[in-house]
């Protein structure tokens, strides 16, 4: 212990800092500690699927003791998307003259098309399958590329479909207040966490005690969105992507509960205020207002979504292309026959509590939304070896 | 899509837009959501633009911060904090 406060902290600009292996084990310790002091089963949920991957990469879940669970939430923007506006973004790929840019994540995505032809089962159609059809489908890494790719091709109208939570929305509404040019629109898909996390405890057999908060995306709104979560008896700490951030923020959670006080703890103090970034937020408010979104297979959640404001909305692919926004043709099944995205969303079962998951649906033959982007669950869990369960790992 | 990284400022570019060390490369990134930035600056990237400036003394201090959050294991069993004493894992937020 002694040794342990002589050390500096290393290069703390650097995510290996936060990788120590003796500071992850204390960490570890303390965790294991308090949560044997609280003596019963506890259950946390994170809610940004970048955590899921971390707990994956890092083996976290193996650091923890058995008595702790920690459940992946709706964290995954890609994964609640609205089918209906993958299908309006397929419906735009395939028109003549129109070119859909988006995150790569998004373009292997099933809607809820069928697709023609392709055999047995609910197979439906993504922005990839469209490009198999013809229809010009891009992947960009963020929402400037897309604003290049119109400057250079000014005879097609691209189509950026917005998909993403808070972080993305305001580069979204930063492009838009600069001047972009007049042949790009936005499929606005932008959803918007905090509702989707507060209406969470309404939800039947919702026994989490306590929350890690996604640090990208509060790094943006600040912590005060979240002020309602501890009023409702639930504990939550923002929390960091590397092993000892989020180590660090289960820590914050379980003393909370040994404490018998909720509040939001900042975990993450070096990106995430409780201001959060003023001038981003002033952006997205002057350009996009808050709408209720459907998020996939779970709910149509008030004040959860964003549309452009009527001073920008000729950028409203919606405006642009109205006819693209139809119901024809769409399954009545928001997600593929057999497919328990929805519950895996929720964190009310593993991706492994799924029949699909890892024989008819794997990242490279995705069934589910879950297992089609990065952010997924059932992706992380596939990709990492989750399924195996944990494994006791000695620490010290 | 929640992914982000630590970057540093090797060249501003205008008030919207800075050039990036990313691994061995260099990537244009929008920065005009935060503070005017300088060479060797750090800032947070998400998806192409600069959420957050990294303040160095903040970062030590975070780190800091969950050094002592990792050793001082008495202060998790303690009912409540005294002033000046860091949380368990960082500054605290209450509502």
């Amino acid at each position: 212990m002694s040794d342990e406060r002589r050390r500096e902290p290393p290069g703390e600009l650097r995510g290996d800092a936060y990788r120590d292996p003796g500071l992850v084990a204390a960490l570890a310790g303390r965790v294991r500690a308090a949560a044997s002091e609280l003596g019963r089963p506890l259950k946390l949920m994170h809610i940004c699927g970048t955590h899921e991957h971390a707990l994956g990469r890092y083996a976290l879940r193996d650091l923890l003791p058995p008595e702790l669970s920690l459940l992946a939430g709706p964290g995954c923007p890609v994964c609640v998307c609205d089918s209906a506006l993958i299908d309006a973004a397929v419906r735009l790929a395939l028109r003549p003259g129109v070119v859909v840019a988006s995150f790569g994540d998004m373009l292997a995505v099933p809607g809820s098309l069928p697709l023609r032809g392709e055999g047995k089962g609910d197979v439906r159609m993504s922005l990839e399958s469209a490009r198999a059809q013809g229809g010009e489908v891009r992947a960009v890494t963020s929402v400037f590329e897309a604003g290049r790719l119109a400057a250079e091709t000014p005879e097609s109208e691209v189509v950026f479909f917005s998909v993403g939570f808070e972080t993305t929305v305001v580069a979204t509404a930063a492009l838009l207040r600069r001047d972009p040019p007049p042949n790009l629109s936005i499929l606005e898909a932008n959803y918007y966490t905090p509702p989707a996390t507060a209406m969470l405890p309404s939800l039947p057999g919702f026994d989490v005690d306590g929350l890690l908060l996604p640090g990208h995306a509060t790094a943006v709104t600040g912590t005060g969105v979240y002020d309602g979560l501890p009023a409702l008896g639930i504990s939550c700490a923002v929390a960091g992507f590397e092993p000892a951030d989020i180590l660090a923020a289960v820590s914050a959670v379980l003393r909370q509960l040994l404490e018998g006080r909720p509040r939001i703890d900042n975990a993450y103090p070096r990106v995430v205020s409780r201001q959060g970034n003023p001038r981003a937020l002033a952006e997205l408010a002057e350009v996009f207002e808050a709408t209720p979104r459907r998020w996939r297979g779970i709910a149509d959640i008030d004040a959860s979504g964003f549309d452009l404001r009527p001073a920008y909305r000729q950028r409203s692919a919606r405006a642009r292309f109205p006819d693209a926004f139809t119901a024809e043709g769409a399954s009545a099944r928001e997600h593929p026959a057999g497919c328990r995205c929805a519950e895996v969303t929720l964190g009310q079962v593993t991706p492994d509590a799924c029949a699909l998951f890892g024989g008819r649906c794997t990242p490279d033959n995705p069934y589910g939304p879950c297992m089609v982007s990065h952010e997924g669950t059932c992706r992380a869990w596939q990709q990492y070896g989750m399924a195996r369960g944990r494994i006791a790992v000695r620490t010290a | 899509m929640c992914l982000g990284i630590a970057c540093e400022v090797v060249q501003v570019e205008d008030r919207d837009a800075c050039l990036l060390r990313v691994g061995n490369g260099v990537q244009r990134c929008f920065t005009g959501l935060v503070e005017p930035l300088a060479r060797g600056d750090w800032v947070l990237m998400h998806a192409g633009f600069a959420v957050q400036r990294i303040s160095p003394a903040e970062a030590r201090a975070n780190l800091e911060l969950v050094h002592r959050a990792a050793l001082l294991q008495e202060e998790a069993r303690a009912p409540s904090r005294s002033p000046g004493t860091p949380p368990g894992a960082g500054g605290q937020d209450d509502p």
